[in-house]
């Protein structure tokens, strides 16, 4: 796959999270009661013929979940939802579409997820374990 | 492909009087249609296919568990080798839904039938068709044939997967390993663990609440309105490359890949969820859903590997190198067609649809270009004398839309030596062969097929050409009453032509 990956890591251990580097802090989480609230900080604009996505790498998930990445507004970026109870349980990398509106400056996303019967909980660290920011090679 | 049943292409060739045409039209108009149509589902033409569907579901539904085309046996080759989550999830479903199809349409009565597509962009929720209790396409509808409860498909199938087991190649069951299903009593713990779902639970959304955005309490549907829309949909085919569109790579196809790409972690997965009960895990082609969820999933794959070739420099729309190499010779082994025998094949065999036995091809659907939506537009016509002058009129504008002619052509025993004149009401006296005559539309012609008695085609005939030839020595007039094709047969062996007769033909605009 060519495409690059930013070491901007989420670890879910701790409200303020570094970069792998450690120098400055990219990254920040606040704790909402039902859900995870973190930015991103991309490295730079994407060019022309990229676009920035999220991927998202999840442990097991519980049955009949979904994990959904909102902005700050609410509006739904994209889900996580793995199909059958394999992959559920094996957990894995999904990779995200950020809207065009998100490609730039800070991203500031709100995960949940929503179990049976649309109950909402914010996910654990082994559930969420990490969100990259990763610039792709694009064409319409 | 180790192939049952040889197979060949029939080509075609269009000659003389189409140069003109030619240049303005897209090759593929030229080629007589592929055989097969897979169209959306909710269309005219899709409905008629989810007639033959129900049909054919029905037929295999009742088929005895010991037979390989029962429709729980189909299911069971899903449940056995399907690969999620990475590189292999588009060919195998490729090879896996072309292979059914072929099954249903041997017993759909329907010889054209194809499976219809479930463009959920446009459509999302479940389509009237597939509820009622007299429903072959409803799996809660106990009374056709579904079974109601796990102790009953239990007690049904225990003899024939124990014999399904007991008739495995060993590369078979090598393959099983990989997905710890490689004895029966493994398969069973996975069935008995949550893959069954009795008939009250076997789909989720319901005809009361058939929409993903408001769905029946109890449902995952969460995310699915965004997954399946036009923004998500065109992200999903935005890569360059087949990895990050396809999902990424794994070493087996039972293992998970280093990622999941956008159209199987977006639509794919979150309807396959949305739907429910068996299409939210393993054995979710018991759900005729299934296949129409699948073919839009096939059909997105053919709009992003079109993307990549109008690309300029074109991009690729495979793996590359010795990635190609390893993606291609990943052994698939339990297909099984429409005589019931198991096929080895690998992934390079599906890697295109032209390099398949399948022979089909799509509708436009979402997302639309603006040439779909053109076409979208465009009309169809019983035969030319439908046609209203005026739309002949404007067709014979160098700048005019373009009229194509469905000209079936039945080469009445040898096909080989015989051309074939289309004709645009010829006056009497005109000589058929004159491809100079601006009444000559076309010259049609088999390809190869040496003596045998060859077989009724349909060819797509540009009639935009001689129209505007008509225009151009001011005869246009001359067809106004009446504007009728003709067919000439001429027989290069016995140097003969025959008499222009009628032909009736379907005319559409693009
Ligand atoms: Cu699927």
């Amino acid at each position: 796959m060519s495409r690059t990956i930013i070491p901007l890591f989420l670890l879910l251990s701790a409200c303020a999270l570094q970069s792998f580097s450690g120098e400055k802090p990219l990254v920040t989480t606040t704790e909402e009661p039902a859900a995870l609230r973190f930015e991103l900080l991309p490295e730079r604009t994407p060019n022309n013929n990229e676009a920035l996505w999220l991927e998202v790498r999840v442990g097991a998930l519980p049955n009949a979940s979904t994990l959904i990445l909102r902005d700050l507004e609410g509006e739904t970026i994209g889900s996580v939802s793995p199909y059958g109870k394999t992959s559920r349980q094996a957990g894995g990398g999904y990779l995200v579409p950020l809207p065009a509106s998100m490609q730039h400056e800070k991203i500031t996303l709100r995960v949940e997820l929503v179990l049976a019967h649309n109950e909402v909980r914010r996910p654990t660290e082994d559930e969420l374990e990490e969100v990259r920011l990763v610039y792709l090679a694009v064409s319409p | 492909m180790k192939k049952v049943h040889p197979w060949s292409r029939r080509e075609f060739l269009i000659s003389s009087g189409l140069a003109a045409a030619a240049a303005s039209l897209p090759l593929g108009s030229l080629r007589a249609q592929a055989p097969y149509t897979r169209y959306e589902m909710t269309s005219p033409d899709g409905l008629r296919m989810l007639e033959g569907y129900k049909t054919a579901v029905g037929r295999l539904l009742a088929k005895v568990p010991e037979d390989p085309l029962n429709w729980y046996r189909l299911t069971l080759i899903h449940t056995l080798d399907c690969p999620h989550g990475n590189w292999w999830f588009l060919p195998w479903h490729r090879g896996y839904t072309g292979y059914v199809e072929q099954i249903l349409r041997a017993h759909s009565d329907m010889p054209d039938f194809a499976l219809p597509y479930w463009d959920w962009t446009a459509n999302p929720e479940v389509s009237p068709s597939f509820f009622g209790s007299d429903n072959a396409l409803d799996p809660t509808s106990s009374n056709q044939g579904y079974i109601p409860t796990l102790a009953e498909f239990q007690s049904r199938f225990e003899g024939p997967i124990a014999m399904l087991y007991g008739s495995m190649m060993a590369a078979q069951l090598e393959q099983l390993t990989f997905r710890n299903m490689e004895t029966e009593a493994k398969l069973w713990d996975a069935i008995n663990g949550g893959l069954f779902f009795p008939s009250s639970e076997a789909r989720c959304l319901s005809s009361a609440n058939p929409t993903f955005a408001t769905p029946p309490g109890g449902c995952s549907c969460a995310g699915t309105p965004k997954a399946v829309s036009i923004e998500t949909l065109n992200s999903a085919l935005s890569p360059d490359d087949f990895i990050t569109f396809g999902s990424g790579i794994a070493t087996q196809h039972s293992e998970n890949g280093t990622f999941q790409g956008v159209l199987e972690d977006q639509p794919h997965n979150l309807v396959h969820n949305c739907t429910g009960g068996f299409m939210g895990d393993f054995m979710s082609p018991v759900d005729p859903l299934f296949f129409m969820h699948h073919s839009n999933i096939e059909r997105l794959w053919t709009v992003w590997t079109a993307k990549q070739e109008a690309a300029e420099p074109p991009l690729p729309t495979l793996p590359e190198g010795q990635e190609l190499i390893d993606w291609s010779a990943e052994p698939f082994l339990f297909y099984v067609n429409a005589s019931g025998q198991t096929l080895s094949t690998t992934a390079g065999d599906f890697s295109t649809v032209a390099g398949t036995p399948f022979d089909y091809v799509y509708t436009p659907g979402s997302p639309l270009t603006q040439a779909d939506r053109r076409k979208a537009k465009s009309r169809s016509f019983n035969d030319l004398s439908d046609v209203p002058f005026g739309m002949l009129r404007a067709t014979a504008k160098e700048d005019g839309p373009e009229l194509l002619a469905r000209v079936t052509i039945d080469p009445q025993g040898r096909q080989k030596g015989k051309s074939f004149h289309v004709l645009l009401n010829p006056p009497e006296g005109t000589d058929p062969k004159d491809s100079s005559s601006p009444h000559h539309v076309a010259t049609l012609a088999f390809f190869g097929g040496g003596n045998k008695h060859g077989h009724k085609t349909t060819f797509l005939v540009p009639i935009s050409g001689a129209l505007r030839r008509l225009k151009a020595a001011d005869r246009l007039k001359s067809i106004r009453k009446a504007p009728q094709l003709f067919v000439a047969v001429e027989d290069h062996q016995e140097n003969t032509v025959g008499k222009a007769q009628k032909v009736k033909a379907v005319i559409s605009n693009h």
